[in-house]
């Protein structure tokens, strides 16, 4: 009976382990779900919690946003959005500003598109186009057909990149417009105009419009 | 039009495009900006205190059914330009599914009032004297404001002058007569606004319409230049060569719509 060789199938193995271990660790391993899929998952259980508390979310406009910051939210890249829209801006900002501006962002984004979410959710479908990943598998474009029951159909596109293993939206573009593209052409003027600082409190509170110059533009 | 009227047209086109090139929507010639924003300013209350008022008057009045109808009409109008600059940007099959489109649904769309084209498969497309300048490679030039009619820059206002020959309603006769006239410019305005009613809200949460509209005027362009699928645009901004900066995706797709 031949002697099985244990010692150097035993260091095969582990060695293997290791190697594998030290695979998974990296950071831009691409994710095991594909990125259109991932954005279906976040899209689907969003649009069933608003099916099953539409009322609820109606009434309480803190709990829908509640909502959104649990389930859309997490699925953002929302320090590498903040990033992005600052641009150059971004390097001469202080920690603690950029912190401030990213959480600043993500709640006008949420309190901008959330109602949007609430009063379309029943009247638009949405189909998906499959995704156009990058070389590497850490960068994608996915695609997105909106067509409301008028039969108005609305082109949304999402780029999304690999941050912890997960795909995370970083753009949205609306009809090839994009969002990361137009709010830094208007926070670099706006920051050139007054500061950063001034720029992340008027976010804060509401106030996108200059007081001095536009406030009378706001159609009734 | 007489000889000297098109060689004055031609001189001006030419000086419209001449330099023209191609600059990212962030970052765009604008070197009219302080006309262009009193423009914008007047435009604006046009809007305000007419145009608005009466395209939400005629969103009550008329049922949604007859201003799809509307909506399809002026479409299917546009389809002759839309022909045109298809092959005269060499995109031949494609110049020849518009032209089945167009005679589909002029005659069995009742003059086009109903889409039947596209439920047949026969997609809408979108094509125009000033996309066919951009598809041969003349860059958009400034960014300008036009009273009344809106954004544009220069390539697409020579564009827009192209297109008067290509417009059906411009061989009509009596099109000139006033009443005509105002019908259909008036119907088509306020229809186009009526159809932009539900965007309204999202010029509220702008620092600055004027920079919006601009930007995404400019990118709206450049997509539709290369049909929905444009070169992604390089956000990097040289902050750090981290995941954040965005490579192109590679596998680009066939255009979808």
């Amino acid at each position: 009976m031949p002697k099985l060789p244990i010692r150097p199938l035993l260091v095969w193995l582990v060695s293997l382990s290791a190697l594998l271990s030290a695979l998974a660790v990296r950071a831009d391993a691409p994710p095991a779900q594909a990125p259109d899929a991932a954005l279906k998952t976040t899209t689907d259980q969003i649009r069933g919690m608003i099916k099953a508390h539409y009322a609820e979310y109606r009434a309480n406009q803190t709990a829908f946003y509640q909502a959104v910051n649990d389930v859309v939210v997490p699925r953002f890249d929302v320090p590498g959005i903040a990033r992005l829209v600052l641009g150059l801006d971004y390097r001469t900002a202080t920690p603690d500003q950029r912190t401030r501006f990213a959480a600043a962002f993500k709640d006008m984004l949420v309190h901008s598109y959330a109602n949007a979410m609430l009063d379309n959710n029943n009247s638009v479908s949405i189909n998906w186009m499959p995704p156009r990943i990058s070389d590497n598998g850490t960068d994608a474009a996915v695609n997105t057909a909106l067509t409301r029951d008028n039969g108005q159909s609305y082109a949304i596109g999402f780029r999304v990149h690999v941050v912890d293993g997960d795909w995370k939206v970083y753009d949205i573009t609306v009809e090839n417009v994009s969002l990361v593209l137009n709010f830094r052409t208007q926070l670099n003027a706006e920051i050139k105009r007054s500061s950063l600082d001034d720029v992340i409190s008027r976010m804060q509170n509401g106030q996108f419009n200059p007081p001095s110059s536009q406030s009378k533009q706001k159609a009734g | 039009m007489g000889s000297l009227h098109r060689r004055w047209s031609i001189a001006i086109a030419a000086l419209l495009l001449a330099g023209c090139a191609h600059r990212p929507a962030d970052d765009p010639a604008d070197p009219l900006e302080s006309v262009n924003r009193g423009m914008w300013t007047f435009n604006s209350k046009a809007d305000q205190y007419v145009l608005k008022p009466v395209a939400k008057g005629y969103v009550a009045v008329t049922p949604s059914w007859a201003r799809e109808g509307v909506t399809n009409f002026f479409s299917n109008l546009k389809y002759p330009t839309t022909i045109v600059n298809d092959f005269a940007q060499a995109k031949f099959a494609r110049g020849m599914a518009d032209t089945a489109r167009f005679v589909v649904n002029s005659i069995y769309g009742v003059g086009g009032l109903v889409d039947v084209g596209t439920r047949v498969g026969l997609v809408k497309h979108d094509e125009d004297f000033g996309q066919t300048l951009g598809y041969w490679g003349v860059g958009e030039g400034w960014f300008l404001m036009l009273p009344l009619l809106g954004p544009s820059d220069n390539r697409d206002l020579v564009g827009l002058g192209a297109d008067i020959f290509t417009n059906p309603v411009h061989y009509l006769p009596g099109r000139y007569d006033l009443p005509n006239y105002l019908t259909t410019y008036v119907l088509y305005y306020v229809n186009v606004r009526a159809n932009l009613l539900p965007s309204d809200s999202l010029m509220e949460s702008q620092f600055d319409t004027y920079l919006f509209i601009r930007t995404a005027y400019l990118e709206h362009r450049q997509a539709l230049v290369y049909d929905g699928n444009p070169p992604p645009e390089n956000f990097d901004t040289g902050e750090g060569a981290d995941d954040t900066a965005t490579p192109a995706p590679s596998k680009q797709g066939s255009p979808k719509h």
